[in-house]
C-alpha cells in the first residue's frame, strides 16, 4: 500500500455496507416476484385438470371408423391440441369406479388437452359424430383464472414500486457514501497539489476503496436473497402442489422457478454496485474539486 | 528565476491607506532574497503567490519562465509546484501518516524509486533530529517539531525555489541553524530562496538581498489624530485608560 492510499481517510463502512446489502436484498427481490410468481402460475395451471372427455357410442362395425378417425381429425382442426383413446382396459377401469361393473358393449373414451373455446369443439365433434357427448373439464381453471391475473398484476404492482424505490435509494445511497468519502478527505485533497500530486491520484485510490467496499456489501445482500427466495418457495411449495424441496444442489433455479438468465443478473448486480460506486466517487470528487 | 511586474499585493490599511501595494521584483537563480518589514506588510502574501496558492489579480508572475496566470496548465501547474517548496507558518500535514512518511511524501509523488526514497528520508530525518518522532504522528507533536517536519518534508525534493516564512526562522534558534544551513547549499546549487521576517536584516549565516514591504512610502500620520484624541474603547472601563500608550 503506498503513502497516499494510507493518507486517504475513511469512514466507518458499516452504514453504507448495511445500506447496500440490504437494498441489494430489495432489488433481487423486485426482479424475482414477477418471474417466480409467472412461473409459479404456470407450473399451477399445468397441475390443473384441463382434460375434456369425448364420449362415442360402442365401437360397433357402424361406428368403428369414426372413433378410429377422430382423435387425428380432432389434432388437425385444432392445432396444439392432443387427443388419446383410452385403451378398452383403462376405460372398464374407469367406469368401474363410478357404478357397479360395466356389462354391456364399452363405450370409446378420447381424452383431450384442450384450452380453447368448448362450443367450437362441441359443434365439431357432433359434425363428425352425432352421438358423441362432450364433457367439458371441471370448471376450476375458469374460476381461477382472474385469480391468476390478479395475482400477476400485484407481482407486477409490487416488483415495480421496489424497483422504483431501489432507482431512488441506490443512488442516493451511493452519493451520500462518495459524499461522505469526499469530506473525510478534504484536507488531504486540498494539501496533495501543494506537494505537486495529482488529485486525480487520490480519486483513483478513494474509487476502487469505494468500489471494494460495495461489492462486499452488495454481495451480502445476494447472499441473503438466495435464502429468502428457498424460503418462499418452500412455504408456497404445498400450495403450488410441487414435490419436496430436495435441496440447494439439486437444480436451485428450477426450484425457485426463476430461470438462470435472471440468476446471471442478480449476481451481476455486486459488480453493477461497485461501478456505480466507483464512478459515483469520482462524480463527486471532480464537482468538489471544481467548486473549489 | 522569479519576475514579477506590478504584481498587487494586500497590505494592512494602516500601513498604506489603499491597501494594496504593486510589486516589481526580479530574483535570480541561487539567489537568496530576505524579504523584511512590519506585520501584515504583505510578506506572506508575497510567498503564497509565488508558490502559487494565491491567484495573480494583476501584473505579471513569471516563474521559471513560466507566466503563472489563469492560463497556467494544470500540467504546468503541477510541474511547478514539485519544484517549489513552501514552509508555511502554520504548516499541513496528512494527519493520517506519520512523521517518516509525511517527509517522505513528496519523493513518492514524484515516482522516486523507494530505496532511494527510504534513504533521503533517513538522513534528512536524522539532519532535523527527527529521529525520535519518525513513528508518531503529527497531531502528537508540538508546533516547533511540525515546523521541523515541515522543514524537512519541503527539503527533501531539493527545490528549485524555496519559500520560507517567518516561524520557521525565528521560532527555535536550532531549526533556523540548520534550516539556513540547508538552504545555503541549496543556493549554491543554484536554487532560489525567499525568507520572509520582521527583522529589518536577515541573518549572517545566509547572506542575502533585502526586500522591505510595504513597497510605497507609507501614508502621511494624520496631523488631526493625536495622542490625547485616542478614545478609550467601549469594553475597556475609565479605570484602564492607562492602557493606552
Amino acid at each position: 500500500m503506498t503513502r497516499l492510499s494510507r493518507a486517504a481517510g475513511w469512514p466507518s463502512p458499516w452504514p453504507s455496507l448495511l445500506g447496500l446489502c440490504l437494498i441489494t436484498w430489495l432489488i433481487g427481490l423486485a426482479l424475482a416476484l414477477p418471474h417466480g410468481v409467472d412461473r409459479a402460475i404456470q407450473q399451477w395451471e399445468s397441475e390443473l385438470n384441463d382434460h375434456v372427455v369425448i364420449a362415442l357410442p360402442p365401437a360397433d362395425g357402424r361406428h368403428a371408423e369414426q372413433i378410429n378417425t377422430l382423435p387425428q381429425t380432432l389434432m388437425t382442426a385444432f392445432p396444439g391440441t392432443q387427443a388419446t383413446r383410452l385403451p378398452d382396459r383403462d376405460v372398464e377401469r374407469s367406469l368401474a369406479t363410478w357404478s357397479t361393473p360395466w356389462e354391456g358393449p364399452l363405450p370409446a373414451l378420447i381424452t383431450l388437452h384442450y384450452h380453447g373455446d368448448m362450443t367450437a369443439l362441441t359443434s365439431f365433434v357432433h359434425q363428425h359424430s352425432p352421438e358423441a357427448r362432450v364433457i367439458p373439464p371441471p370448471p376450476q381453471l375458469t374460476k381461477l383464472t382472474p385469480l391468476m391475473t390478479g395475482l400477476r398484476h400485484a407481482a407486477g404492482n409490487i416488483a415495480l414500486a421496489a424497483g422504483l424505490g431501489a432507482a431512488l435509494i441506490v443512488p442516493a445511497l451511493l452519493y451520500l457514501g462518495a459524499r461522505t468519502v469526499a469530506l473525510a478527505n478534504a484536507s488531504q485533497l486540498a494539501l496533495l497539489p501543494t506537494l505537486g500530486g495529482k488529485t486525480s491520484s487520490l480519486h483513483h485510490v478513494l474509487a476502487l476503496r469505494m468500489a471494494l467496499m460495495i461489492f462486499p456489501g452488495s454481495l451480502a445482500g445476494i447472499g441473503l436473497l438466495v435464502p429468502t427466495l428457498a424460503l418462499i418457495t418452500s412455504a408456497l411449495r404445498p400450495l403450488l402442489r410441487l414435490p419436496p424441496f430436495a435441496g440447494f444442489a439439486s437444480a436451485f433455479h428450477a426450484q425457485t422457478f426463476l430461470p438462470l438468465s435472471l440468476w446471471g443478473i442478480l449476481f451481476l448486480l455486486p459488480f453493477l454496485m461497485a461501478l456505480a460506486g466507483w464512478g459515483m466517487v469520482h462524480l463527486v470528487l471532480f464537482r468538489q474539486e471544481h467548486r473549489s | 528565476m522569479i519576475i514579477l511586474k506590478t504584481l498587487p499585493l494586500p497590505v494592512s490599511t494602516t500601513l498604506m491607506p489603499q491597501g494594496v501595494q504593486p510589486l516589481t521584483l526580479r530574483v535570480e537563480r541561487g539567489e537568496v532574497l530576505w524579504v523584511t518589514g512590519p506585520a501584515e506588510s504583505g510578506k506572506t502574501a508575497l510567498l503564497e503567490t509565488v508558490a502559487l496558492r494565491r491567484p495573480v489579480t494583476g501584473g505579471t508572475l513569471s516563474i521559471m519562465n513560466h507566466e503563472a496566470g489563469p492560463r497556467l496548465s494544470s500540467g504546468t501547474h503541477r510541474t511547478l509546484q514539485q519544484r517549489i517548496s513552501y514552509i508555511e507558518a502554520t504548516p499541513r500535514f496528512m494527519d493520517r501518516l506519520n512523521v517518516a512518511d509525511n517527509i517522505a511524501l513528496p519523493l513518492e509523488l514524484n515516482h522516486v524509486r523507494q530505496a532511494d526514497i527510504q534513504r533521503e528520508t533517513d538522513s534528512i530525518i536524522r539532519w532535523f533530529q527527527l529521529e525520535g518522532y519518525a513513528g508518531a504522528l503529527l497531531d502528537a507533536l508540538s508546533y516547533t517539531t511540525r515546523l521541523r517536519v515541515a522543514c524537512a518534508r519541503a527539503l527533501i525534493t531539493q527545490p528549485a525555489i524555496i519559500l520560507v516564512d517567518e516561524p520557521a526562522l525565528t521560532l527555535c534558534p536550532a531549526l533556523q541553524d540548520r534550516l539556513l544551513t540547508t538552504i545555503r547549499g541549496l543556493t549554491k546549487n543554484g536554487a532560489t530562496a525567499l525568507l520572509a521576517t520582521q527583522s529589518p536584516t536577515g541573518n549572517p549565516l545566509l547572506p542575502g538581498r533585502s526586500l522591505s514591504l510595504p513597497q510605497a512610502s507609507p501614508s502621511p500620520p494624520d496631523s488631526t489624530a493625536s495622542r490625547d484624541s485616542l478614545t478609550v474603547p467601549l469594553f475597556l472601563s475609565p479605570d484602564d485608560k492607562g492602557l493606552l500608550p
